[in-house]
C-alpha cells in the first residue's frame, strides 16, 4: 500500500491515509473529505478542481501526465512545474510514502 | 405525528442525500457550524454523482460504490450523520418535524429540501405491434428505461447485454449520452430527436452540427422531426416507437430522456411557493423563513423578476454553498458564472454563463474539426462561452468570466 499524506502549501498535514493501486489520489481525496479537493467533474477532465502540487519524488510513483491534464492545467491561474489533476494520478507503484499538497482554495 | 417522548432533535436536517444534500452538509461544517447535522437520503447509498450513470459507468462496468460524492470517513471526519435508505414522508412545519419512513420524527431549526426530481415519463398509447390495437396496461410494457438513478443506471447496462437496438428518445444531453455509451457496447443506437436539431435548447447550431457529424460518423443512427405518437408493444415487450409521420423506429431497448419534473411534493405539502420547482432566493431561502432548498428542485427568482431552475452540478453545488452561508449568518460565497459538461465518445462538451441563441457569436477553430471555442456576446460583452474538446480554453475562460462577474457584482 502507497502511504499518502495531504498537506496545506504550509506543510500543515490535512489528512494520512493509505490507497491501493486501484484508486486514482482525486478519489482517496475524495472518499477522506479532504478540504480544497472539491472534484466537481468527478475526474472527466472538466473542472480542474483536483489540482495538487507534487514534489518531483512523489510525481514518480505515479503515472505521467499525458496531453489533456497537461492542456488543462495549463489553464489553471495557481500553475506551477509541480501541478498535477489528483484523478489522473494512478500510482504507478505499490509502496512509499508520498506527500501531496492541496493548493489554498479561493 | 405524536409520540409520547418528545423527537430527537437536529439543528439542520437535510432531506435528499444528492449532489446538494451532501454539499449542504459539507460546508455547513466548513463554515463552522457546530450543531448536529443529520442527512436523509432515500436511495441505498451514500450521495453520489449523476453525470457518470450516462457516460462512463454506463459505458464500463464499475459497481455504485465507485460513485460516492464522499467516503464514510468524510462524513465521519465532519460529524455528519447519513442516514441511508430512509425517506422523509411528511413534514410539520408548525412543529419543525420530519416524519420518516422508517418511523421516527425528528425536530429541527433549519430545514433543507435538496430532494432533486424525477425523470418525465413518456405520455403515449401503447399499441400491439400485431393487431395494431391499444394495449391498456402501460405499466408492464418491458423494455422502457428512465435514467436518473445509480440502480436505473445499472437496470439499463444489464439489458444493455441483451438487447441489439436502442432508441434514445430525446435529443438532449442524456439521449444523446446514452447512445454513445450503450453503442461503445456494441448495442446499435437511435437517438430520436423532436426537432432538427441536437441539443437545441442550449447548444449553438453550429456545435450542434458538430454533435451531429459525430455520432453520425461513430456509428449512431439520428432521426429529426421525431414526434412520438405511441409504443408499440410485442407481447409485453416494447418492439418499435411510432412517430406522427408514419415512421416506425425497432426497438428493443427503449430509454426516454425528455426533462426533470422537479420533486415539490414536500413542499406543496406545507404550502412553500412552488414555480416548477420550490422558489428561492439568491440565499436559497423559501417562502418559509427556516426552511431552504437547492438543486434541481430549486427554482431561484432572480432580480429581474424572472424565475430559473438549472440541472446541473455546478448549480447544486452553488446553490448549497449558499444556503449553508445563510444558515451560519455567513456572507454569501462568491458567485461563480454556471457552468455545464457533457461528454459524448471521445468529444467534450462545455458551456459556461448566457450561450442563449439570441447572443451574438464568435467561432474560433480548433486544430481538428472536433474542436472549437464560441464566444457569445451582448452588446459587445462576453457573456458565455461553448467549447468542443477545448477544455483548457474554457477553463481560461470560465475564470475570465467570474473574474468579470465579480466586478459587476461589485458594482451593482
Ligand atoms: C444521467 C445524468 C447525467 C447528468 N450529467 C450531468 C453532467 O454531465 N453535468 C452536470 O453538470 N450535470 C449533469 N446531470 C445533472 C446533475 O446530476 C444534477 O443536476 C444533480 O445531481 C442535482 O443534484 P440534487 O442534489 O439537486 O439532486 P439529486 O442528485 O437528484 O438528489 C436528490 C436526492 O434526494 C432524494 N430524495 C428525494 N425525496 C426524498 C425524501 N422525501 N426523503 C429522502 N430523500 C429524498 C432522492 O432519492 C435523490 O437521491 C446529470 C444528471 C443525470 C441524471
Ligand atoms: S475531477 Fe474534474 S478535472 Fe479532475
Amino acid at each position: 500500500m502507497l502511504s499518502i499524506t495531504f498537506t496545506t502549501p504550509e506543510g500543515d498535514v490535512l489528512v494520512e491515509t493509505t490507497m491501493t493501486d486501484s484508486d486514482t489520489v482525486m478519489e482517496v481525496a475524495v472518499r477522506e473529505g479532504v478540504p480544497g479537493i472539491v472534484a466537481e467533474c468527478g475526474g472527466s477532465m472538466s473542472c480542474a478542481t483536483c489540482h495538487v502540487y507534487l514534489e518531483p519524488q512523489a510525481n514518480e510513483a505515479f503515472e505521467p501526465k499525458e496531453d489533456m491534464e497537461r492542456d488543462l492545467i495549463d489553464g489553471l491561474e495557481n500553475c506551477s512545474a509541480l501541478s498535477r489533476l489528483s484523478c489522473q494520478l494512478y500510482p504507478a507503484q505499490s509502496e512509499g510514502e508520498v506527500v501531496v499538497t492541496v493548493p489554498d482554495s479561493a | 405525528m405524536r409520540g409520547t417522548t418528545p423527537p430527537e432533535h437536529a439543528g439542520t436536517i437535510i432531506i435528499g442525500g444528492g449532489q446538494a444534500g451532501s454539499q449542504t452538509a459539507v460546508s455547513l461544517r466548513e463554515a463552522g457550524y457546530t450543531d448536529r447535522i443529520v442527512l436523509i437520503a432515500a436511495e441505498p447509498y451514500l450521495p453520489y454523482q449523476r453525470p457518470p450513470l450516462s457516460k462512463a459507468f454506463l459505458a464500463g462496468d464499475a459497481q455504485p460504490a465507485t460513485l460516492a460524492l464522499r467516503g464514510e470517513p468524510a462524513y465521519a471526519r465532519h460529524d455528519i450523520e447519513v442516514m441511508v435508505g430512509d425517506a422523509v414522508t411528511a413534514i410539520d412545519a408548525a412543529r419543525a418535524l420530519v416524519q420518516r419512513a422508517s418511523g421516527a420524527e425528528l425536530s429541527w431549526d433549519h430545514l433543507v429540501l435538496a430532494v432533486g426530481g424525477r425523470p418525465s415519463e413518456l405520455d403515449v398509447p401503447i399499441i400491439d405491434g400485431a393487431t395494431g390495437d391499444l394495449v391498456t396496461s402501460t405499466s408492464s410494457l418491458e423494455g422502457v428505461h428512465l435514467l436518473r438513478t445509480a440502480d436505473d443506471a445499472l437496470a439499463l447496462r444489464a439489458a444493455a447485454s441483451k438487447v441489439s437496438r436502442l432508441v434514445a428518445i430525446g435529443g438532449s444531453f442524456i439521449g444523446l449520452e446514452v447512445a454513445a455509451s450503450l453503442s461503445s457496447r456494441g448495442v446499435a443506437a437511435t437517438v430520436l430527436v423532436r426537432g432538427d436539431r441536437l441539443m437545441s435548447r442550449v447548444v449553438h447550431p453550429y456545435v450542434a452540427d458538430i454533435f451531429r457529424r459525430a455520432h453520425l460518423a461513430r456509428g449512431v443512427s439520428l432521426e429529426f422531426g421525431a414526434q412520438v405518437t405511441a409504443l408499440v408493444a410485442d407481447g409485453r415487450r416494447v418492439a418499435a416507437v411510432q412517430l406522427s409521420d408514419g415512421r416506425r423506429v425497432e426497438a428493443d431497448c427503449v430509454v426516454v430522456g425528455i426533462g426533470l419534473t422537479a420533486d415539490t411534493a414536500l413542499a406543496e405539502q406545507i404550502g412553500l411557493v412552488i414555480d416548477r420547482g420550490i422558489l428561492v432566493d439568491d440565499a436559497g431561502r423559501t417562502s418559509h423563513p427556516a426552511i431552504y432548498a437547492a438543486g434541481d428542485c430549486a427554482t431561484r427568482l432572480l432580480a429581474s423578476g424572472a424565475t430559473e431552475r438549472t440541472e446541473s452540478v455546478h448549480n447544486a453545488v452553488q446553490q448549497a454553498k449558499a444556503v449553508a452561508a445563510a444558515i451560519v449568518e455567513a456572507a454569501p460565497p462568491s458567485k461563480q458564472v454556471p457552468w455545464f459538461w457533457s461528454d459524448q465518445f471521445d468529444l467534450k462538451l462545455q458551456t459556461v454563463g448566457d450561450t442563449g441563441h439570441d447572443t451574438d457569436t464568435t467561432v474560433f477553430a480548433g486544430d481538428t474539426p472536433e474542436k472549437l471555442v464560441v464566444e457569445h456576446r451582448r452588446d459587445g460583452v462576453l457573456v458565455g462561452v461553448t467549447a468542443v474538446s477545448s477544455p483548457r480554453e474554457f477553463l481560461q475562460y470560465r475564470r475570465e468570466l467570474d473574474r468579470s462577474h465579480a466586478v459587476v457584482n461589485a458594482q451593482a
